[in-house]
């Protein structure tokens, strides 16, 4: 107790000490919100104000960045003011058109160390009216960390027993050209009292310590399983020192009901031992236990005895084996039998249900079919970048934009999920937000296709050629890969690295068929050449447009 | 009745005795020596992953666990496989098998992979594929800090239990 107060006390005092603004960032989205991000080494008030049309946000932590001024490129401003001011920390931003205090929404994020999040405050500057503004959200004095976030989430998909949804919400998950650098956390997440937001279908998985695991693995003897006292008092009751004749005789016919019992367990064994190893794998005891007891149980039966007798037996003996199943640890049998490979996956149809049931359609060629074009990445997040600074944010919606114009040709109803460099939800949101955003235009427009363009990036700087990936949901996925890589492949001299499953987001939550095409290595400095240029993006996006069409053929 | 409760008794040691003689058993039954897959990343940035068969004596560890040991901790025996399998820092806090699923959960390092898919998708096909590989497995659940998360790298969607991937395991076709 005397050490979780210690620790109590040490957090709160680290809190305030070393509390601080570690960077002051701005983002523009799809619907022209500016936001502007701040990020925390630990949470912390905040005042905002809004005077002569200028927005001022006081932090009540030092600022550790540099003090500066920046360009905005933004509807609402064009430049901000970052300013250190002892133990504060102040952003200024004039307007050039008038903004009402209902246009400014903020919300506090909890630090996340699993995505490297910082604690943050967000100040968005709305474009328009959000149809419920929460005037709470627009008090001047906010508190941190009793905000609920706004950021919606996808909707759970197919949950098993155990659905957990992410703990927290959004995520940087690249610096852009906008930012100077993502600030580094420095400490591990210490939980503090101040950030105890409740995070709503967080429930974790058992986390499985190391020592508990040896234990569940190791077989174990279970000597100890008949307890000392048991052994006692078998003792003296198979010592017959103050008995008349009648009940020796008992005993006697009792000792012989036990020999006759044991033979027939013995032979009995040999079936418990027969099914251990047919099933090979997973805790035996149970099926042990169970298998000691009818054996003993028949054995029982067989007797001829009175049948109270036989009655009460039977009853000790499914007493005494739950009894030792339940004293001992789980037992895990090592399969020791060949390993086949599995073609059919099992789980699949279980686990996997589709939420959504958009319709869409597969037949009858591509003129009228409503293909959604998804240019992977964009506005805070560049996606991979390549030595040369080369975005792959930029490609894919360079690329995007020319296979919309060939499809549109073919007939088709194309829309893009961005049509500029920009995020989809908002700067600077969760992965999984952002993604989702994506995958809900694409519903929402009741798309046939959904198709997600990248540019591939590895460690390995041989890698390079194009994938086409999937996740098969519908039964149409599988092919309409086939037939773009195809087109791909057989008319290029690109490197053909396969069509894949694969678990991206987009493609398995959209409900319609889907395809995220990697198209070549940004990190394989040829291929970055290649795939930058307009003649490989020209005959690459017909290539893409003629597979399309061949899939609706 | 003293008789009946002494009978009583002997069918309770003879019941504990049986049990113990079995499950004491089954590791006598336990074979010497195991041998199981593991599919590594392949070097050459190809998008097949490469079998490595591995026989071994048996030791006190799960055949899973013998997987997962394997593929972060062993080199891989050919270097036709990628040897830098787990992003720096990265921890196996625990791994365990339960309803034809198993559980591998990692440090929150594992989501440090700063490059593209590739990395993130060969990786979790390399574990899915080792593992679904044994009999008993059906599905690979990935945990981070003991936690089913959505998102792995910002791109993959790791929050159900993942099946066997056989995409992985072939050449490309027009190769
Ligand atoms: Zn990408």
């Amino acid at each position: 107790m005397k050490k979780f107060l210690l620790l109590l006390f040490f957090i709160f005092c680290t809190n305030s000490v070393f509390a601080s603004v570690s960077e002051v960032k701005w983002g523009v989205d799809g619907s022209r919100n500016l936001r502007f991000v701040f990020d925390l080494t630990e949470p912390a008030d905040f005042d905002l104000n809004i005077e002569n049309n200028n927005l001022t946000v006081t932090v009540q932590t030092p600022f550790e960045g540099e003090e500066r001024s920046e360009k905005i490129k933004s509807d609402f401003a064009d430049e901000m003011y970052i300013q250190a001011a002892g133990t504060k920390t102040i952003l200024r931003v004039p307007f050039n058109r008038p903004v009402a205090k209902e246009n400014l929404k903020t919300f506090t994020l909890k630090q996340d160390p699993v995505t490297k999040r910082p604690s943050r405050i967000v100040i968005d500057v709305l474009n328009k009216l959000p149809a419920t503004v929460q005037t709470k959200n627009v008090a001047p004095k906010v508190t941190v960390g009793n905000l609920p976030s706004p950021v919606k989430r996808p909707p759970p998909v197919a949950a098993p027993e155990e659905t957990t949804v992410v703990a927290s919400t959004p995520v940087v998950s690249n610096s852009s050209n906008k930012i100077a650098q993502i600030p580094e956390i420095r400490r591990a997440s210490v939980p503090t009292s101040k950030s105890s937001t409740p995070v709503v279908g967080s429930q974790p998985v058992r986390a499985i310590a190391p020592q508990q695991l040896a234990q569940k693995v190791t077989v174990s003897t279970p000597a100890q399983a008949p307890s000392a006292q048991e052994t006692n008092k078998v003792v003296v009751g198979s010592s017959p020192t103050n008995k008349s004749d009648a009940q020796a005789k008992a005993t006697q016919r009792g000792k012989e009901a036990v020999a006759d019992i044991l033979s027939k367990i013995s032979s009995g064994i040999g079936s418990v031992i027969k099914k251990d190893n047919s099933q090979k794998t997973g805790d035996v005891k149970q099926s042990v236990g169970t298998e000691v007891a009818k054996v003993v149980n028949k054995a029982v039966e067989k007797t001829k005895l009175p049948d109270s007798v036989k009655t009460k037996a039977t009853e000790t003996v499914n007493k005494t084996v739950a009894k030792v199943t339940e004293k001992i640890p789980p037992i895990q049998v090592v399969s020791a039998g060949k390993q086949e490979k599995k073609s059919t996956p099992v789980v699949k149809s279980e686990t996997k249900k589709e939420t959504k049931k958009g319709e869409y359609h597969t037949k009858g060629g591509i003129k009228g079919k409503i293909i959604t074009i998804d240019p992977g990445h964009g506005g805070s997040d560049p996606g991979a970048v390549s030595n040369k600074g080369t975005y792959e944010k930029t490609i894919t919606l360079s690329m995007a934009k020319k296979l919309k114009s060939d499809l549109e040709k073919m007939g088709a109803i194309v829309y893009l999920t961005r049509n500029t460099d920009t995020d989809v939800s908002q700067p600077y949101a969760d992965d999984e937000v952002e993604l989702q955003a994506r995958v809900d235009i694409a519903e929402q427009r009741g798309s046939d296709l959904f198709i997600s363009l990248h540019i591939n990036a590895s460690v390995n700087k041989k890698a390079s050629g194009i994938s086409t990936y999937y996740y098969p949901k519908t039964g149409y996925d599988t092919k309409l890969a086939g037939c773009i890589h195809k087109q791909l492949t057989s008319n290029f001299g690109l490197t053909d690295m396969g069509v894949r499953e694969a678990n991206f987001y987009v493609t398995k939550r959209c409900s319609m068929p889907a395809v995220l095409m990697e198209l070549g290595f940004i990190t394989n400095s040829k291929e970055e050449k290649t795939i930058s240029g307009n003649w490989f993006q020209d005959k690459a996006m017909g290539l893409v447009a003629k597979g399309i069409q061949d899939y609706f053929k | 009745m003293k008789n009946q409760k002494t009978f009583l008794w002997g069918i309770k040691v003879v019941v504990i005795f049986v049990m113990a003689m079995l499950l004491a058993g089954c590791s006598l039954f336990a074979p010497k020596e195991i041998e199981f897959t593991v599919y590594r990343m392949p070097a050459d940035g190809s998008e097949t992953l490469v079998a490595e068969k591995i026989q071994m004596k048996n030791n006190d560890k799960s055949l899973a666990e013998n997987v997962i040991y394997h593929l972060i901790n062993v080199k891989p025996i050919s270097d036709l496989a990628y040897d830098d399998y787990l992003p720096t820092g990265t921890k196996l806090l625990g791994m365990e098998v339960k309803d034809g699923i198993a559980y591998v959960n990692f440090s929150k390092e594992v989501n440090k992979r700063t490059m593209g898919s590739y990395e993130a998708t060969m990786f979790i096909g390399s574990i899915v594929n080792s593992l679904t590989e044994l009999p008993d497995i059906k599905a690979v659940q990935i945990l981070i800090e003991g936690e089913k998360k959505v998102m792995y790298c910002g791109v993959l969607d790791i929050e159900e239990p993942l099946v066997r991937n056989e995409s992985l395991l072939k050449k490309p076709a027009s190769n």
